[in-house]
Order: structure tokens, then C-alpha cells, then sequence
């Protein structure tokens, strides 16, 4: 019996119910306030507290207990409700529900500086597909004291958090790796809760305290809606906070918690020396403004639903490789492709791979047309096809398949120096959608005059990359159009899309798999599972920090192979391979 | 662009020009004429050097139709080959040659030019940076734009202009 929790299908694929907002209204009715492991702070019981902030409410607290307050919004009679509070050196948390509403207030309070920020959240937001997803506005205010002056200071947004990566572990033993790589994402493996087998992301929120206090939100948009919120320290390593949200079986999960982290790493941000992160550099689209309104990348609701007929149609009908045989142009994700290999025309050979996988025949006939055939087939296939040399004489290109439904791709790697094969076979459609991807991996040999294949050497798979972040060029220009992946996980990534000033912005995150050809010669697969439903494979050279690849979709507009061709930086790097994998 | 005998040359140090122009008439008997057109000859290329960057600034502002008014014929501006997209210049050295006539003349313009070009395809990263606002890619490169100008209606018209990285 597994001892580790795994959800029955994984976060992205997790069939969340659609919670209706009587529904939740019935849930949070019933609920009587945070729980926690840790003892809730008592120190306020008795006294009252007004925070009042610059765009938001004006509250104030009078608490009864330590798990009792009454709280008046903007001069308005005061209402009972349940509370928590947690202290984390100098500074307090407190969170409360709103009864009879799906609102609650999470404020905390500096008790030195009397500066305040106070996070409303709601359910059931307006326009929102999801009633579950927490929503939120943060507010910026001071906690009045008589004989004091209003403080003018105020807490902001930072990007001071960008490019650390903690390890959390709570009081009730919650195991969680957080990474803060943007400044309106984040990144986490809930190592406890889910087996830490994927990375996910949600939009995030990041605000400065001090230079080693400071204040973190997420929200698990597109999965479970839920809000994680805490306050960090970074001198003691120490965490407080809170969880509001409904699980995967719609229950209603509501404490405070503490934790002691560790931090995991610290990769490079490529903002402006001078940029700390108090603006959002939102380009030339609108600023938000509605309450609560944020960037959110929300690819459900743009991946495209496509019956099978139209898949077929698209596939049979609306394929297209490199150009139709007329090359693929150094646009979109082939910027800075390497010139094509040449040397292989006019060549034969066999690619076998192990365990019953494919043996295909090949003829180079010319530089972007071959002909091939499954090993014991009597017909040639004529393919277009583009190669690539990603480190020397290892050779990597990619082809269609037979022309039916679903349909499949070939991405081959030619190991000339060893004599061996690693093939990727994309093939359209997965058990959710018709217009995803299915990899299957292949390590193998190739067969050539004068070449006598090893017996038992082989690529094969690799973890040497988890915890890298490597950006990624596609074309010219600063930030020009580039990604950032973060090789979080043996069996998943992230990517990162830069702001306008290079700040990290959205992300989003999907299955992988790495396997190693030579030293520092890699290849890596995903398919953007529940987003677009590509097949990316990229030859990755750790040397030349450049790689050779293709990306293999189908949509509404066609089926396509096209060339990746990006120049990279490192980084850096999380060290969080202890935190990894099936453990003793 | 070669030294031609039938046309004045003038760089963009003005103080030189001006320079010479005094040197010249400092050092000899020139005669009033000359110096004159000397002097003709500085208009024109000023006026040349201000049609251009006035080029340049709509270039960058979009300013579509403003910029049509600054080419000789409509037919000479479709045949140009210049950016879509730039953003910013900094075209310092200017190699500027009026003819003695004073109907035409060519220039040339280095320095370095902002250009940009809307982000093609429309993968998941596309999708995503024009989500955050990004729309175009952008860079700088060295460049030189080569030009020629007519007097038209004793006004000067770019009759045709040529955009080239260096």
C-alpha cells in the first residue's frame, strides 16, 4: 500500500467540481473559523484594532477571545465572526471569514511599523468561469494608534522574492517547494499532498515588508481555486500564514499554519539593475483595474474543443511540415535555428529501437526530402524533413508519418559517434483530448554501412537536469520573444514568459521527459497537457547553450512540424534532487 | 557613396563645413559667387539633414500619412525599402552630397536604429506574451540608410531611401 498521496488524476487533468455559489454559500455558513496546529496568538484578546487602508475598507477589531472578534467595516455595525491569528516575530496574521457573505479579510500587521496590508478574498467572483477560485484585492494601510502619526510608508510589490526557491515544511508536516520566478506567478511541488511528481503555477502575489520580511499569495486558478498566503522570514527561515480553499472533494480546507523552510536556490532575474518590482510592467496592454483582476493564463478556456472528425480532417487534409518541403523560416520558435545538416544526402540507414519499438528504413534523398519505411514494408513513404547537427556529428531531425488518423510524427536522433537512436513518436490524440499529443520514447540503435551498432549501450534517462533554469531565446530582441524553463521536476517543467522590463511574468507548467545522449547533450519532451495539446522536443547542448528541436500540434488551423531554435542562458540552478523522486 | 567632382560633399560637422567655408575665404580672393553658393549649398544640406530626421521621427511615430508628403511621388515612396516597425534611431554621421545644381543630391545616414517586428505564430509563448502587453520583438542594430532627394517646387523631396543593417 503506497504510503505517499497521488490525487487519482493529476491537478491539471483533476476533474474539479463546479461549485455553485449556494453551494459554497452552505459551506462557508457552516464553517466556525480557521483551525491550526499551531496555538493561535492571544496577545489581542481584549484590545481593539482599526486598520485603515488607502483604496480598500476601513476595519475595526475587537477581539473577545482568541478565537472570537467582532469586526465593523467602513462605520458599519460590527458583526461576530471566528478569527485566527498567528505571530511571526513582529508581525501578526489574522484571518476571518465575513458570516452570511463568501468574502473573509486576511490582514496582516506590522506592530512595530503600524503598516498594514490587508488581503479581501471572495468566492463566486463576477466573470469568473470557476465559483471556487478564490478571488482577491490587496490593500495598503497602516494600523492606527492613538498619539501616533499616520505612518506614510506603506508595504509595495517587490520583485525582491524573484528567483528563490524554499523548501516548506508546515507544523501539521506539510512538505511543499515553493519558487518564486516571476512577479505575478510562482511555482510549487506539494511534495505531501499530491507526491510531488509535478509542478504547477498560479497566479501570485509578492509583497515587501522589509529587505527580509515579506508577504506571499497564490491562487490555484484552473485547478482547485484554493488561496496558500503567508508571511516569510528570511533571517529565520520561518513562514505563518494561511489556506482557504475547497480541496478535491469539494471540502472546505481553512487554517493557519507556521513552517521553518530552507532555501533551495537562488536563479537569476533579468530586470534593469535599479527595477525592484514596485510596477508591473504591463506593456501595452491595460493596467488592471477591476477589484480583483489580474493576469491570469488561463489555457482551458483557449485550448480549443475539436471533435474527432475535425481532428481527422486537420491531420489528413491540413498537414504541413517545415513549409511543405520549402523550409522552415527563422520566425516564431526558430530564430536562431542552425544551418540544416547536408552530409547525410544520398545516405541509408536503419533506425532499431529496443523492446518491439519501431524500425524504420531511411533514404536522405535530399536535403529536406526523404524516403522511409517500416523495417519488413515493401512501399517507401516520401517525407519532408529538416535536420539539425546539435552537437557533433549527433544528428536530430523529425518527419511525418503515415497520413492517418491519429497521426504521427518521428523526431530521431542519430548518435553517429556511438551508434545510437533515440526516437520521440508523437502521435495525435491522448485518453483527454483528441488534439493533444502522446510521446513515446524509444532508445535503440541505427544501422549503417560501416557502423556496427553497440549491444548495450544506450541514451537513456536522465534527472541530471532537475532544478535547472534555463532561459531561452527564440528571436532577436530584449526580452524579444523568450522563455525561461524551469526543469523543476524529473517528470515535469515550467516555463516562464518575460514582461516587457524582464521581469518574470506568467508561466504555466507541463509533463516532461529528459533523457541524456552524450555529456551535456539532452533531450527534452513535454506536451502542453490542458493547454494547446503540443509535442515540444528539443536537443538541448549544455556547451553551446543552443539546441535543435521541433514542435509537433495539432489544431483548428492544421497539423504542423516546425523547427525550434533558441540560444540559452543558465540560470542557475534549485537544489532540490534530495526533495525528489521515489524515496527509501 | 564615392567623392564626385560634380557634387559638394558635407559631413556632418557643421563646424567644419562652416570652417572650410571661412578657411576658404580667409586664404584667397574668393569671389562673392562662390562663397554664396558655398553658403547655398550649407542651406541645402541642413534643410536635407532636417527633411531626413524629420523622416525618421515619422518612421517611428506611424505617422503614415505626414510621411508621404516628404517623398518626391507616391511611386518613388512605394519603391523605397525601409523598417515597418522602428522605434528609435540614432543616426549620428551623415555623409551628405548636393549637387551643383542644386536640384538634387544623396546622402548617406549610420548609426545605430531600433527596429521591431509583430511576434509571429501563435504557440502557447506568443499567446502568453501578448498576453503581457508584449506585441512586437524588438532590437538594435547597426544600420545605414542610403538616400536621394530632388527639389521640387524649390523644396526637397526623398526620392528614394534604402534601409540596410552594416
Amino acid at each position: 500500500m503506497s504510503t505517499r498521496n497521488y490525487l487519482s488524476e493529476p491537478k491539471h487533468r483533476f476533474p474539479f467540481t463546479k461549485l455553485s455559489e449556494a453551494l459554497i454559500g452552505e459551506k462557508l455558513a457552516a464553517a466556525t473559523g480557521p483551525s491550526s496546529k499551531t496555538a493561535f496568538a492571544t496577545s489581542q484578546v481584549g484590545q481593539s484594532l482599526k486598520i485603515v487602508t488607502d483604496t480598500g475598507p476601513t476595519l475595526e477589531y475587537h477581539f473577545t477571545s482568541d478565537r472570537e472578534l467582532t469586526v465593523s467595516e467602513n462605520g458599519a455595525a460590527a458583526v461576530t465572526a471566528a478569527y485566527g491569528a498567528l505571530e511571526l516575530k513582529q508581525l501578526a496574521v489574522l484571518s476571518h471569514l465575513v458570516p452570511g457573505t463568501q468574502r473573509g479579510f486576511h490582514v496582516v500587521v506590522d506592530m512595530v511599523t503600524c503598516l498594514a496590508t490587508v488581503f479581501e478574498t471572495w468566492f463566486s467572483g463576477t466573470g469568473i468561469a470557476s465559483a471556487r477560485e478564490v478571488q482577491r484585492e490587496v490593500y495598503y494601510g497602516y494600523a492606527e494608534q492613538a498619539g501616533r502619526e499616520v505612518p506614510t510608508a506603506r508595504h509595495h510589490i517587490t520583485n525582491r522574492l524573484e528567483g528563490k526557491g524554499i523548501y516548506w515544511k508546515q507544523d501539521n508536516e506539510v512538505e511543499t517547494l515553493d519558487f518564486y520566478c516571476t512577479v505575478i506567478f510562482s511555482n510549487f511541488i506539494e511534495l505531501t499532498r499530491t507526491g510531488g511528481e509535478l509542478t504547477f503555477a498560479g497566479p501570485s502575489d509578492y509583497i515587501m515588508i522589509n529587505d527580509h520580511q515579506f508577504i506571499y499569495s497564490r491562487v490555484e486558478a484552473e485547478f482547485s481555486g484554493m488561496l496558500t498566503l503567508y508571511v516569510l522570514d528570511l533571517h529565520a527561515m520561518t513562514q505563518a500564514g494561511l489556506r482557504l480553499g475547497f480541496d478535491e472533494q469539494d471540502a472546505l480546507e481553512y487554517y493557519l499554519f507556521t513552517g521553518k523552510g530552507e532555501i533551495t536556490g537562488q536563479i537569476a532575474t533579468f530586470e534593469p539593475f535599479g527595477d525592484n518590482g514596485e510596477e508591473i510592467a504591463f506593456g501595452n496592454r491595460p493596467r488592471p483595474t477591476e477589484k480583483g483582476a489580474r493576469l491570469v493564463y488561463r489555457p482551458l478556456s483557449t485550448f480549443p474543443v475539436m471533435t474527432d472528425a475535425e481532428v481527422e480532417d486537420q491531420v489528413l487534409n491540413h498537414a504541413h511540415a517545415f513549409g511543405d518541403g520549402a523550409g522552415s523560416g527563422a520566425t516564431g520558435m526558430g530564430g536562431y535555428k542552425s544551418e540544416m545538416v547536408e552530409s547525410m544526402v544520398g545516405k541509408e540507414l536503419t533506425i532499431r529501437m529496443d523492446n518491439n519499438g519501431p524500425a524504420i528504413e531511411y533514404v536522405f534523398d535530399e536535403i529536406r526530402k526523404l524516403r522511409w519505411r517500416y523495417a519488413g514494408d515493401a512501399n517507401w513513404r516520401e517525407a519532408f524533413y529538416e535536420m539539425y547537427e546539435p552537437d557533433e556529428e549527433l544528428y536530430f531531425f523529425a518527419h511525418f508519418l503515415d497520413a492517418e488518423f491519429p497521426r504521427s510524427c518521428a523526431m530521431v536522433a542519430l548518435d553517429m559517434k556511438n551508434g545510437l537512436s533515440t526516437l520521440v513518436k508523437g502521435t495525435t490524440g491522448t485518453p483527454y483530448r483528441n488534439n493533444e499529443t502522446t510521446p513515446n520514447y524509444y532508445f535503440g540503435v541505427f544501422e549503417m554501412e560501416g557502423i556496427t551498432p553497440p549491444r548495450y549501450h544506450r541514451h537513456g534517462w536522465t534527472d541530471e537536469l532537475a532544478g535547472e533554469a534555463v532561459t531561452w531565446n527564440y528571436q532577436p530582441g530584449n526580452p524579444g520573444l523568450t522563455s525561461m524553463h524551469l526543469y523543476l521536476t524529473p517528470n515535469s517543467y515550467s516555463w516562464v514568459i518575460f514582461l516587457g522590463n524582464g521581469s518574470g511574468g506568467m508561466q504555466w507548467t507541463s509533463p516532461g521527459w529528459y533523457s541524456k545522449l552524450r555529456d551535456d547533450v539532452y533531450i527534452m519532451a513535454w506536451v502542453e497537457e490542458a493547454c494547446n495539446g503540443t509535442l515540444g522536443v528539443i536537443c538541448f547542448n549544455k556547451r553551446t547553450m543552443h539546441d535543435a528541436g521541433f514542435g509537433y500540434h495539432v489544431g483548428p488551423n492544421g497539423l504542423s512540424l516546425s523547427v525550434v531554435g533558441a540560444r540559452a542562458r543558465h540560470a542557475g540552478k534549485f537544489n532540490i534532487e534530495k526533495f525528489l523522486g521515489p524515496k527509501v | 557613396m564615392n567623392a564626385n567632382n560634380s557634387r559638394r560633399t558635407f559631413i556632418r560637422n557643421s563646424t567644419v563645413a562652416l570652417t572650410t567655408v571661412l578657411a576658404a575665404g580667409t586664404a584667397s580672393a574668393t569671389p562673392l559667387d562662390d562663397a554664396a553658393l558655398r553658403l547655398a549649398l550649407l542651406e541645402d544640406s541642413n534643410a536635407i539633414r532636417a527633411l531626413q530626421q524629420r523622416c525618421f521621427a515619422l518612421l517611428e511615430q506611424g505617422g503614415t500619412h505626414e510621411l508621404a508628403q516628404l517623398f518626391s511621388t507616391s511611386a518613388a515612396q512605394a519603391s523605397c525599402v525601409y523598417p515597418a516597425l522602428q522605434l528609435d534611431s540614432r543616426l549620428d554621421a551623415a555623409d551628405i552630397a548636393v549637387a551643383d545644381d542644386r536640384l538634387s543630391a544623396s546622402a548617406r545616414f549610420h548609426g545605430r536604429v531600433q527596429l521591431a517586428a509583430a511576434i509571429s505564430g501563435n504557440g502557447t509563448a506568443q499567446q502568453m506574451a501578448r498576453m503581457q502587453g508584449l506585441s512586437s520583438t524588438q532590437w538594435w542594430e547597426q544600420g545605414v540608410y542610403e538616400a536621394q532627394y530632388v527639389k521640387v517646387r524649390n523644396e526637397w523631396k526623398i526620392s528614394a531611401l534604402h534601409y540596410r543593417r552594416a
